[in-house]
Formats: structure tokens, C-alpha cells, sequence
């Protein structure tokens, strides 16, 4: 018997076989089949080997196979209405970063503030410009020297600062003070960060 | 992608995918339990005789570990053929390291298709096996692939690392010579 010219028909065989062809190419491979000789031979002969295959393959037991798998590297699922999605362009580092900026620089202006405070406390009399800074040892008596009066020695470190006017008048040698001041004071967060949970996970652990 | 909450024999490869990887066991179970059968021809047209099973569990194993670097560019099936291909290659190298025997290169893995053995069957498919054990493992690979799984020639070709003009003489080499044992009196 001569194999049939139409490649296009005989390649379809194999699905037809299996039932894979859709309504209209199986109406027409069926219609072929229905006139060809070879092609039913084909046919006839792709069906046993399609059984002899499946005779070959062993049985599996997939219940072996299924408790042999590597567990599944769980991902995050949420509903897409409450999805968490992080803010675009912001690292969590950078949300750190800037949130240990924020403190300190509120620890910095709540240690400044009573020497800002102080500075308007001071007397303000026609003779006392604003600009005028006072350095006041701990414990000194109520007499407040000027600017004018201020000592070139350096001030020690226990020494207490009074402010008078705006920081924009204080001396460098008054700055240097305030500075090594704020720097001898030990700062620490007092809020602990939130806690990350961890995220639930759908079907975990079920069968 | 259909309904995501489709039953297991329903839902898609994908959709399974994505279950077992938010930790749904019945999942892969589903997905064994669909491609196991497939893998097993596949794995027995490779040559692969007492070692069936062990290979298709270890094709599972690895592509589970490794179904994150899965795309959907092919289907989950012909990338389970892949890794079982590639698995039974390694194993076969290691024989050959072994016992200084050649692997499923064609004058020598003919005899090893022998996969048969023992199996009742009538004359008919006494008759499909002798013609079996005759074909190229390229050719048995690319029959059993078309006729099995019904895989386009394309598909079968990216699988057996081979041209699609090829697999198709490949296949049509392959049913002739089966049609030919089949109507010898």
C-alpha cells in the first residue's frame, strides 16, 4: 500500500488518535480517513502503539512522589484590596534612615530648648543687647555676666549655658561650648521600632 | 488562566503552580498526578527500563526545587520532559564513567529499549514492540512524543535538540516502519 500524499492529513492522524483536534479538523481528518486506505492503516497503527506505549510506562505512585518534593518557598498573599505594597523609590533602609534623622534632630532641639529658653528669660533692658551670651558655671549665683565680661578660658565640661538673644548672635567660642555640651549628653531612641509580623499564608500546611 | 479557585483535576498547571507555592500540598499532588503517566512513557522511550519510576520522581524533585525559574514559554509538561531528558543523560554518563560503557548513542541503545520485556500482548503488539525496538531512539523519542502527547513538531524538536523538518521525517520514518511490520503476513 502507497502512504498517502496528503502530509497535512497524515499529520493530523496522531491527534485525531487522541482526540486533541477541534470540531471542524476533526470533521475533515475523519472525512479523509473515511476515503483513504493508508491513512485508516495509519490510523490502525498509530492506536496500538499508542497501547504498547502505555504498557511500557510502569505505574507511579504519586503519593511517594508527592511526599518526596521540596517544600514550596511560601510567598505573600494577600487581597488585592489590602495588597501592602511598599511605597515606589523607598527602600525600608531609607524609611530607617530617615526616621533616625527625625529623632535626632528632635533630641538635638529638645536638648537646645532650655538654653533657647533661657535666652529669653535673661534681662532685657535697654543697656543688654539681645546678642549678649552668657556663660554661667553650675551653680553660680544670679549674677550674669555679659558678653563684654565673658572669660577666654575655655569653659570646663560641666559648665552650664545661658543664651540670650538668637543663635544666629552666639560667638564662636559660645558655640564650640554649646556644641561640646550637647555632644557629652547621650542620646538614645526611646520608641522601638514596630514589628514586622509575619505574613499569613494561604492553605499552609493543609492536605 | 480560568478560575483560580477551580478544583485541582480543573484548574490549570499554572494555577496549581501558584497554589503549591503558597503551600497547597494538594496542589502538587494534582500536578503528579497529571504529568506522572506522560513522563513515564517518555522516560521509557528514553530507554530508562527498572529505573522508570525512580526517574520520574526525580524529575518532579528537581523541577519542584526549581519551579520558580519556570516560564510559561513552553508547557509544564514538555519542561518536565527537558529535566527528565537531561536526568537520564547525567545518569547514563555516570555509567559510562563507570563501567566505561556507551549511553544511548544509536547503534547501542537499540538493544536497550527492551522495555517490553515480558509484556503480554497479542501478536499485533508483539508486532508494534519488534518495530519499536528497531527505531533510532530518535525516532522512538519523536514517535512516542507525537503519537503519546500529541506535541507539534516544533515542540518535539526544541526536545530532542533537533529541527522541526527533521522530527517530522523522524516520525514519518518511524509509523512507516511500524506500518510495514504490522501488515507482514
Amino acid at each position: 500500500m502507497t502512504d498517502c500524499l496528503n502530509d497535512q492529513m497524515r499529520d493530523q492522524l496522531p491527534l485525531l488518535a487522541l482526540g486533541a483536534l477541534s470540531g471542524a479538523d476533526e470533521v475533515a481528518v475523519r472525512a479523509h480517513v473515511a476515503t483513504c486506505a493508508s491513512c485508516r492503516a495509519e490510523l490502525e497503527a498509530i492506536g496500538h502503539s499508542r497501547r504498547v506505549l502505555d504498557a511500557v510506562a510502569p505505574a507511579v505512585d504519586v503519593a511517594t512522589i508527592v511526599a518526596a518534593l521540596p517544600a514550596p518557598h511560601l510567598r505573600v498573599v494577600a487581597p488585592d484590596h489590602t495588597a501592602v505594597q511598599p511605597k515606589p523609590g523607598r527602600a525600608p533602609w531609607m524609611t530607617r534612615s530617615y526616621l533616625a534623622a527625625a529623632a535626632s534632630l528632635l533630641i538635638v532641639a529638645s536638648l537646645a530648648s532650655p538654653y533657647l529658653m533661657r535666652m529669653g528669660d535673661g534681662p532685657k533692658g535697654a543697656g543688654v543687647p539681645d546678642s549678649s551670651v552668657s556663660v554661667v558655671p553650675r551653680g553660680a549665683t544670679s549674677t550674669v555676666p555679659t558678653a563684654t565680661t565673658v572669660s577666654s578660658t575655655p569653659a570646663p565640661a560641666s559648665t552650664a549655658l545661658a543664651v540670650d538673644g538668637g543663635l544666629s548672635d552666639i560667638s564662636d567660642d559660645d558655640l564650640r561650648t554649646l556644641l561640646a555640651e550637647l555632644e557629652s549628653l547621650e542620646a538614645t531612641i526611646a520608641v522601638e521600632p514596630a514589628t514586622i509580623r509575619a505574613p499569613i499564608v494561604e492553605g499552609s500546611g493543609t492536605f | 488562566m480560568g478560575e483560580p479557585n477551580a478544583k485541582p483535576a480543573d484548574a490549570t498547571d499554572a494555577q496549581l503552580i501558584a497554589r503549591w507555592q503558597r503551600g497547597d500540598q494538594r496542589a502538587a499532588a494534582a500536578l503528579v498526578e497529571r504529568h506522572a503517566k506522560p513522563l513515564a512513557r517518555f522516560a521509557a522511550s528514553l530507554g530508562a527500563r527498572d529505573e522508570v519510576e525512580e526517574l520520574v520522581q526525580d524529575t518532579f524533585v528537581r523541577a519542584f526545587g526549581a519551579l520558580e525559574t519556570f516560564r510559561s514559554d513552553s508547557s509544564l509538561r514538555t519542561w518536565l520532559f527537558t529535566i527528565c531528558k537531561r536526568l537520564m543523560l547525567d545518569r547514563r554518563r555516570s555509567e559510562r564513567r563507570r563501567r566505561d560503557k556507551v549511553e544511548l548513542e544509536e547503534e547501542h541503545a537499540v538493544v536497550e529499549f527492551d522495555a517490553l520485556d515480558g509484556m503480554v500482548g497479542d501478536e499485533t503488539a508483539q508486532r508494534v514492540r519488534d518495530a519499536m525496538e528497531r527505531l533510532s531512539p530518535l525516532q522512538r523519542q519523536v514517535f512516542t512524543l507525537r503519537v503519546t502527547e500529541g506535541l507539534p513538531y516544533g515542540e518535539i524538536a526544541g526536545l530532542v535538540e533537533s529541527t522541526e523538518g527533521a522530527c517530522r521525517v523522524h516520525y514519518h520514518n518511524a509509523i512507516k516502519s511500524i506500518k510495514e511490520y504490522l501488515s507482514d503476513d
